[in-house]
């Protein structure tokens, strides 16, 4: 009898001791923003340019239809939070729960939204593709972020787009920071908190008053990109432009540009349009 | 003696597994299993005809699937369409956290966790046809499994096999859950049919 106490007591003492063992700062799997920023002014090595943070792309396929498509939505703010601008989230309305609007109701569908619906071969929403790989469930969204973070970045992106009377110039600078880079660049227009119909989770009622954030409008330069390739230490700048529709808020409008082949995105770049009176 | 009493405190301990777990409710009352739920066509908030197992308004008011013992419990609920000549634009079914186009498949099975209550959401939307949908819907949930029948019909019904046909050559009065009214239905909503049609009414 004592001696399976003792046994016990053994055990007991053997999981205090090794059970809180002490983890390290860098094995914590936990998201830290300024680690992040700090990468960005690491030194580089000897004949490399400066390395720059990666920015991760969620395509958040939606629709003014889908019940759960808020629960998504929340996700996306969270990450917004957390990781500030090295997070972009692009909504596509597409696919069968989309909305294409009406004399009455505004509709956010898009024909390039479904267009990457089909594409992608997605069978349900909301779902949501990260840095362009397998579509996940949007409960794994901040897992999935949080991998690509981490990741090192091959290219820095950076855009500007100004908007004089009803025409949008864009400019994207690329360079080059590791290796080189062969695919595909992509920008799109985006628009911030348009007012529309939206139905709601857990059994709360459809939401007339809805903000829908980061909305795609269209595609700038078609709806897969185009070629793209920059070697290391490099620098490209696009230019294009892009005429404006009476219905978008031009207050609310952002750029969203992205490189991307067949291993994803390779990195993002998010930037506000600015309006010259 | 002895005996006879220990088989009987066996048989009550046991009885609480044979109750009913759970069941379906339309619109605040419960239904018999392999009931049948009758939406009629309507012009929903985005302006497109639809039939919705619970409206966008008042959703949680309409189909449900509800708990009676427990608080929570792993269910599997399969869908199963039968026919479809609603010629509808989109149709989605929303249960467990997941909404799934139905548009190109007859069969679906969800597995998920129910807390106190599942809201059915099977929704039939920009609907171009006359004509209707036959839908079951079964879950499972241990051992126990429950079915709903579900119809959607917009204009011309002919042909529905589960709805039940004009009798004596006069009007038959249903209820939203597809039971026949016998004698004068008081205040609320019905179906009617008349053998061609079928039309929502309210009655006063």
């Amino acid at each position: 009898m004592l001696k399976r106490y003792t046994y016990s007591i053994l055990a007991l003492v053997c999981l205090l001791l090794t059970g809180c063992d002490r983890i390290a700062e860098d094995e914590r799997l936990i998201y830290d923003p300024i680690v992040l920023e700090d990468n960005q002014n690491d030194i580089p090595e000897e004949g490399k340019p400066e390395q720059t943070k990666r920015v991760v792309l969620l395509e958040d396929f939606t629709g003014q239809r889908c019940v759960n498509c808020p629960k998504a939505t929340d996700i996306i703010e969270q990450l917004q939070e957390v990781c500030g601008d090295a997070f972009v989230a692009v909504g596509i309305h597409g696919g069968p729960t989309a909305f294409a609007g009406n004399a009455n109701v505004v509709g956010l569908k898009t024909d390039i939204g479904d267009e990457y619906y089909t594409h992608w071969n997605l069978e349900y929403q909301p779902v949501g593709l990260v840095n362009r790989h397998a579509p996940i469930n949007y409960t794994e969204w901040i897992e999935a972020v949080k991998e690509e973070l981490v990741k090192p970045a091959t290219l820095r992106l950076k855009g500007t787009a100004v908007l004089e009377d009803n025409t949008i110039t864009i400019n994207i600078d690329a360079q080059g920071t590791n290796g080189t880079v062969d695919g595909k660049l992509q920008v799109w227009l985006l628009e911030d908190g348009i007012k529309a119909l939206q139905l709601m989770p857990d059994n709360k009622p459809a939401d007339q008053a809805y903000i829908h954030n980061h909305v795609l409008r269209t595609a700038v330069n078609g709806t897969w990109g185009e070629d793209f390739s920059i070697k290391e230490g490099e620098t490209e700048r696009r230019t294009m432009a892009l005429d404006i529709e009476p219905k978008w808020n031009r207050e609310q409008l952002s750029i969203v540009a992205f490189v991307y082949n067949d291993q994803g995105v390779q990195q993002a770049a998010k930037t506000k349009v600015e309006i010259i009176e | 003696m002895k005996k006879l009493f220990t088989l009987c405190v066996g048989l009550l301990s046991v009885l609480p597994f044979w109750a009913q777990g759970f069941e379906f409710q339309f619109e605040g009352q419960s239904l018999n299993n392999d009931e049948t739920v009758i939406i009629v066509a309507e012009e929903d908030l985005f302006g497109d005809l639809s039939c919705e197992t619970n409206n966008m308004m008042d959703p949680g008011n309409g189909l449900i699937l509800k708990l009676l013992r427990n608080t929570t419990a792993n269910a599997t609920a399969t869908l199963q369409i039968s026919h479809n000549s609603l010629n509808a634009g989109n149709m989605q079914w929303c249960m467990g956290d997941e909404c799934t186009p139905m548009n190109n498949q007859t069969s679906l099975t969800k597995r998920f966790t129910v807390n106190g209550s599942e809201t059915v959401q099977f929704d039939a939307t920009n609907i171009s046809g006359e004509g209707y949908l036959l839908a079951t819907l079964k879950v499972t949930i241990g051992l126990e499994s429950r079915q709903v029948n579900i119809v959607f019909v917009n204009g011309d019904y002919d042909g529905i096999q589960t709805l039940p046909q004009k009798e004596n050559g006069r009007e038959a009065v249903y209820d939203l859950h597809g039971r026949k009214v016998q004698g004068k239905p008081s205040s609320g909503m019905y179906i009617i049919t008349d053998g061609k049609r079928v039309r929502k009414v309210a009655i006063k």
